[in-house]
């Protein structure tokens, strides 16, 4: 087993990934460095062999597997879909590498562009024009945990032939003397159309709620670049537990969903029962990628709310609670002005 | 020479009782004694209508200017309106007139009943009943507490009694069928209508002002809770996404063959009813206006 950590080519300490400058910073000698500054040095990175075991607590069913730390030669615990982590001693990153690689290599990432205090920012503002929410809910206090993980995404992207097919009526009325005439035609209708998804995200990681990942896409896949370990360091990773084939399932669930959206947009019919749905896939890929996601733990009053963060766009998302008391008020001062409003009207009119 | 006057007399004997009773007993009315209720205010604008109407004695209830009806006729009418007047504490008058001095004759009814010691109590209660034979119009009047017992359904009901004989020209069978009719809804108290108003002091009909309380708590309450879901419903910024619509290629779809072949028609027919044109008159409800006198009232007309 081998962990991978970035050295600063000209001090050797430690490196981690700026999101701000789009580059490694030593913060030691003050270097900067760029991706090829550091591949050169990749190459040369000594392979610590760990003695790996496996343990198998009857107790705990996880799965845990133990690493040693290039800098310290503290052992490193790291559960099965760790792909990188802190040392708990030195704080300096470990890159499990065999995560990284063969089936798990991903082939692109995209890097953070958010930073701790963004994150921390974009929770305190969480609140704007939500005047339910109690009042000290988003204070940065209440953060119980910030953490910059990559995930990893599966992007699928597909062809698709769609087609609907059903009975379309249309219904006019008419009155002449004492009769009300409804005449309804029906129609037998057809709709196909070829359809194209590119990249549709689906989290690869069951760790993570599928809904909070949902929920923070899009992501902007103009600034993919080619995975690199060096990215990770400073951050914490994850490889897939969620198979490409199970992923391609759930995209194309969403996929013909659109579709079906599409084609009964083009259905002008006052009613119309559908007979048969179809999506076939005719070209596919899928991808496997890391996306910068930034996890933020809240623990208000004994109750934890876990928010999420692009670490790409900023979009920060989550279940907002509401002051019960609040909301109870904003009721009864609505009920109060439309009842005295409406009262009058009836009065007087 | 004997046979042709007692040919005469017997001529005279027979219609003299119509042409006795028949003709009405009117007073002279003057600018200086214009004989009418003392708390009428007397204008330029009205004192050509005081002196145009008829000023007659109060007591005689049945004023056939018109000379439609008989003598025993008369009496039986007569009879009817007394028993009426005692009963419910009500003025009741019926008029005929072959001749309008007036616009119409909702104006001559009204005039005739203001500007003749006619009402019961301070706000004037009676009814009135013209038939117009110049405009061809019946008419019924209704001032002070006369307009809560008839309402503008039963002024309704008033005219449909009398019509029916009107058209047929038996004018006497009107009057009583009024009389008739509007003692019958005297007898059955206030009109329904009568909830939703009051006559104030000055004999005006004023519209009860109330609150709809379905409507002042239930749309509030309905409003409000939707209000605040809507609201709370923001809160939840955590969902499963169920398409891939970002992610689709619009401009990039290609349509195939839109099919739209036509199977069958159906017609179905439901009877709705005949439209008939309903009366001016919107269900429910009192309608009163003001006189030349200032004084309110309801009522309404018919032409035959």
């Amino acid at each position: 087993m081998k962990t991978v950590n970035h050295k600063c080519p000209s001090c050797n300490a430690n490196l981690n990934y700026d999101p701000k400058t789009k580059g490694w910073i030593c913060e030691y000698c003050g270097g900067k460095f760029k991706l090829e500054d550091l591949k050169h040095n990749e190459e040369n990175f000594k392979e610590t062999k760990v003695k790996k075991t496996e343990k198998k607590d009857k107790e705990t069913p996880i799965e845990m597997d133990e690493y040693q730390c290039q800098d310290c030669g503290a052992k490193i615990v790291a559960d099965k879909n760790t792909a990188a982590t802190f040392c708990v001693y030195c704080k300096n990153t470990a890159i499990l590498k065999n995560r990284l690689s063969d089936k798990f290599a991903p082939s692109k990432v995209i890097p953070f562009t958010k930073t701790k205090e963004d994150a921390i920012e974009a929770f305190k503002a969480v609140g704007k024009g939500k005047f339910l929410m109690p009042k000290e809910f988003a204070a940065e206090k209440n953060i119980k945990e910030l953490s910059a993980i990559y995930i990893p995404f599966w992007l699928y992207s597909c062809e698709m032939d769609s087609h609907i097919k059903g009975k379309g009526t249309r219904v006019s009325t008419w009155t002449t003397g004492n009769y009300r005439h409804t005449k309804t035609d029906t129609y037998h209708v057809e709709r196909n159309a070829k359809f194209k998804f590119e990249r549709i995200p689906i989290d690869g990681s069951v760790r993570f709620n599928d809904a909070i990942m949902n929920s923070i896409e899009p992501f902007n896949y103009d600034e993919l670049c080619d995975f690199s370990p060096s990215y990770l360091s400073g951050f914490l990773a994850e490889k897939y537990d969620v198979e490409s084939e199970e992923a391609k399932k759930i995209s194309i669930e969403r996929a013909k969903q659109s579709c079906y959206k599409v084609l009964n947009s083009k259905i002008n019919y006052q009613g119309f029962l559908p007979e048969l749905k179809t999506g076939e896939v005719k070209k596919e890929d899928i991808q496997y990628v890391l996306l910068p996601v930034w996890m933020v733990n809240i623990k208000y009053k004994d109750k934890l709310y876990t928010f999420a963060m692009n670490g790409q766009t900023g979009k920060m998302i989550g279940d907002i609670p509401y002051s019960k008391s609040k909301a109870f008020l904003f009721w009864i001062l609505i009920f109060i002005v439309s009842a005295l409003i409406i009262g009058l009207i009836t009065y007087f009119v | 020479m004997k046979k042709i006057s007692l040919l005469i007399l017997t001529f005279l004997i027979f219609i003299m009782p119509h042409t006795v009773f028949a003709t009405v007993n009117v007073e002279e009315r003057t600018e200086d004694d214009l004989k009418i209720w003392d708390d009428i205010e007397v204008n330029e604008n009205n004192l050509d209508n005081i002196l145009n109407t008829p000023k007659v004695d109060e007591d005689e209830k049945i004023y056939d200017f018109a000379d439609l009806f008989v003598e025993g006729e008369e009496e039986e009418l007569f009879n009817f309106i007394t028993d009426y007047i005692d009963e419910h504490n009500m003025d009741m008058v019926v008029v005929t007139i072959d001749d309008n001095n007036k616009s119409d004759a909702k104006e001559y009814a009204e005039d005739f009943y203001d500007y003749n010691y006619f009402g019961k109590g301070k706000n004037y209660d009676g009814i009135l009943f013209l038939i117009d034979m110049d405009t061809r119009e019946i008419y019924v009047t209704t001032t002070g507490n006369a307009l809560l017992y008839y309402d503008d359904a039963r002024i309704d009901g008033l005219l449909d009694a009398a019509y029916v004989y009107m058209t047929s020209g038996e004018y006497y069978q009107a009057a009583k069928a009024f009389v008739v009719r509007a003692e019958r809804y005297a007898t059955e108290g206030y009109s329904s209508s009568a909830d939703d108003y009051y006559i104030d002091e000055n004999g005006d009909l004023i519209e009860k002002k109330s609150i709809n309380w379905l409507l002042t708590l239930g749309i509030p309450t309905a409003l409000s809770s939707i209000m605040a879901y809507i609201f709370i419903s923001k809160h939840k910024g955590i969902k499963l996404a169920t398409e891939a619509d970002e992610y689709l290629d619009i401009p990039g779809i290609q349509y195939g063959q839109f099919v739209d072949n036509f199977l069958t028609t159906y017609t179905s027919r439901t009877y709705i009813g005949s439209s008939s044109s309903g009366s001016g008159r919107s269900g429910g409800g009192i309608s009163s206006s003001r006189g030349s006198s200032g004084r309110s009232h309801g009522g309404g007309g018919r032409r035959f």
